[in-house]
């Protein structure tokens, strides 16, 4: 797909509404399809005519699937979103949300509350987001000697505490009795099920208005993309805009993965197919990374929901099995 | 003539390791300007500190007639363009997209475009001869293609100076000649000067209104390319016997270095 028109506005216009569709849709969706009924014109009526709906169903889609799929869209919009910049800000394309120990970090915070038995919101959230500030903190200061943020020593640091992280994880998991072992693989895995309007609040109040400040700081990104140097001679303060940007993903994408757990992959994929689709300017990728990461996780949630016939599969293994392939595919036709 | 550039006493160093030791000299406006010199003298970093990426702590620069430390970075970006050996080019932006990002020193921050600035980048990529690859991806052209490119950015940011370092390094002969074509073209047409970093002292030669010589971060020699091209001082600084002659097809000098077998034929003559 290509795009001769040259105005950046209207391209930013029209990608973000295209999207927009989208998400609507898969909102729509979300809310109409379950594991206790089907149907999208109950939820049409219920939206949309005067008659006084049927108060179990408005409990299900008001109370259960709602916050759910907003939950989903919000962590979709964050993962993706953080993935973009944490490309940009280290110039490379295999970077991730959780590159800099904030997967690992979060992890160790929630099974320590887990294990410790504390309610899962906020307390195992407010673990979880302690565990990956106190990672970041470790690699900001591993990474910085004279040449601070240098992108390699920090993709390394992150590597190596991630590593570390992995193993305090494993071992913590070897001592907990096994009626806990559900829950921490469940988290690990990515899990929206408890999902309630509290979170929905907080991680909205949280994280809207970090991508107000990524895409204000977008085309610093699209200078950044031919170096630091080149873009420092043209004008941009390369200390201000990646600091900025790497404490605001890091800490959006902390509160998420605080809430929701680890959903592997998507900070990696949709990226990548945004950029194989739309190119390397961030004026477009950013509202398209939030919106399509919302909407991929929205579907990926459906899916989650619907596809075992009993229970559900937790979302982080659906956003895995899904992205792969479709980023070898993408991968190897955007190639040739 | 006024300066488009003075360097008083500049001095520059990597922690202790010192690269530029008091050097002053001045660039007079919309000349084509050479800094020549053996690998590691302090070329490029002379640059980097021009261009503002390098912070430097003695000595006293003027650009335009202010003090480079009183520029902001836009406003120096204004002023400067500045175009290294390669660019990242990892991201694959379109030719058009790439020349149009040498606007931004004078757009807000993000960066959108007017028509205005969609004119000058046309212009700029007519200029350079790169107008007919504007869709393509500037991973997927050839090295002088993108060479060329790289130079209708600067070009395109509207720069009082053009700084280059070492641009024609990496390409054949013909293509060497035709970005140096390009450059002299542009210094004639819009009045930019031109400050380029190289270590082929015959292209630079060629092209040169001035040049400075320099070895260890200290100007060695300064003025025209017949006054800095001379055995006697270029021996001393590479170490290695040349030839100079004049270049027949024009009337720059020329520099031949002399390997050791071509001095036992010279001697061989005079022998017998």
């Amino acid at each position: 797909m290509t795009f001769p028109e040259r105005a950046i506005m209207s391209r930013i216009v029209r990608v973000s509404f295209i999207f927009a569709l989208i998400l609507a849709v898969s909102i729509f969706a979300g809310l109409a399809v379950g594991s206790s009924f089907n149907g999208l014109k109950i939820l049409w009526e219920m939206v949309f005519s005067a008659k006084k709906p049927d108060p179990i169903l408005s409990t299900i889609i008001w109370r259960i699937r709602f916050p759910r799929v907003l939950m989903a869209l919000m962590s979709g919009a964050v993962l993706s979103t953080g993935g973009l910049v944490f490309q940009a800000l280290l110039r490379n394309p295999l970077a991730e949300p959780y590159i800099l120990g904030i997967s690992g970090g979060s992890a160790i915070g929630a099974i320590a509350g887990i294990i410790l038995g504390i309610s899962r919101f906020p307390g195992v959230a407010a673990a979880a987001f302690a565990g990956s500030m106190a990672t970041l903190v470790i690699v900001v200061v591993m990474s910085s000697g004279k040449a601070s943020l240098t992108k390699d020593s920090m993709l390394l640091s992150g590597v190596v505490i991630n590593a570390f992280c992995s193993a305090i994880i494993m071992f913590l998991i070897s001592i907990t009795n096994s009626s806990q072992i559900h829950s921490i693989m469940f988290w690990l895995m990515g899990d929206l099920s408890s999902s309630d309007m509290n979170q929905v609040h907080f991680l909205a109040l949280s994280t809207i208005p970090c991508f107000f400040v990524i895409f204000l700081f977008s085309h610093s990104m699209n200078l950044l993309l031919m170096g630091k140097e080149m873009a420092h001679s043209m004008g941009v303060n390369i200390k201000f805009v990646t600091g900025i940007l790497l404490v605001i993903s890091s800490f959006m994408v902390s509160a998420t993965v605080a809430d929701c757990g680890l959903m592997g992959f998507v900070g990696l994929v949709v990226p990548h197919i945004m950029r194989l689709v739309f190119g390397p300017d961030h004026r477009i990728l950013v509202p398209a990374c939030i919106l399509g990461g919302g909407a991929y996780m929205v579907i990926c949630d459906l899916l989650a929901r619907c596809i075992p016939q009993q229970g559900e599969i937790p979302v982080g293994v659906i956003t895995a099995m899904i992205g792969a392939p479709l980023f070898i595919f993408l991968l190897k036709k955007g190639k040739t | 003539m006024k300066n488009a550039i003075a360097i008083h006493s500049l001095s520059y160093s990597y922690g202790n390791f010192s690269v530029l030791s008091a050097i002053s000299f001045k660039v007079e406006q919309g000349i084509f300007f050479t800094v020549i010199g053996p690998n590691g003298s302090g070329k490029s970093t002379l640059m980097k500190i021009l261009a503002g990426i390098l912070k430097f702590k003695k000595g006293k620069i003027s650009i335009a007639g202010k003090n480079l430390k009183k520029y902001s970075g836009r406003e120096l970006a204004r002023h400067v363009a500045y175009v290294p050996q390669t660019i990242s080019a990892e991201f694959p932006f379109t030719v058009e997209e790439f020349v149009l990002l040498g606007r931004s020193p004078h757009q807000g921050m993000l960066g959108i475009n007017s028509e205005e600035d969609h004119l000058i980048a046309d212009q700029a990529m007519d200029f350079t001869d790169t107008g007919t690859l504007s869709q393509k991806k500037i991973d997927r052209i050839s090295g002088g293609e993108r060479q060329r490119v790289f130079i209708a950015r600067a070009v395109c940011q509207q720069p009082e100076i053009m700084l280059l370092d070492e641009p024609a390094s990496s390409l054949d002969l013909a293509h060497q000649v035709k970005l140096m074509d390009l450059l002299e073209r542009l210094k004639n047409e819009t009045g930019i000067t031109i400050i380029m970093v190289s270590h082929d002292i015959n292209l630079a030669a060629m092209y040169s209104d001035a040049m400075i010589l320099i070895k260890n971060g200290s100007v060695i020699k300064q003025g025209t390319a017949a006054e800095v091209i001379k055995p006697s001082i270029l021996e001393d600084i590479f170490g290695c016997p040349f030839f100079v002659d004049t270049n027949p097809a024009g009337n720059s000098p020329r520099i031949s270095p002399i390997p050791a077998k071509f001095k036992l034929n010279r001697r061989a003559p005079h022998a017998s």
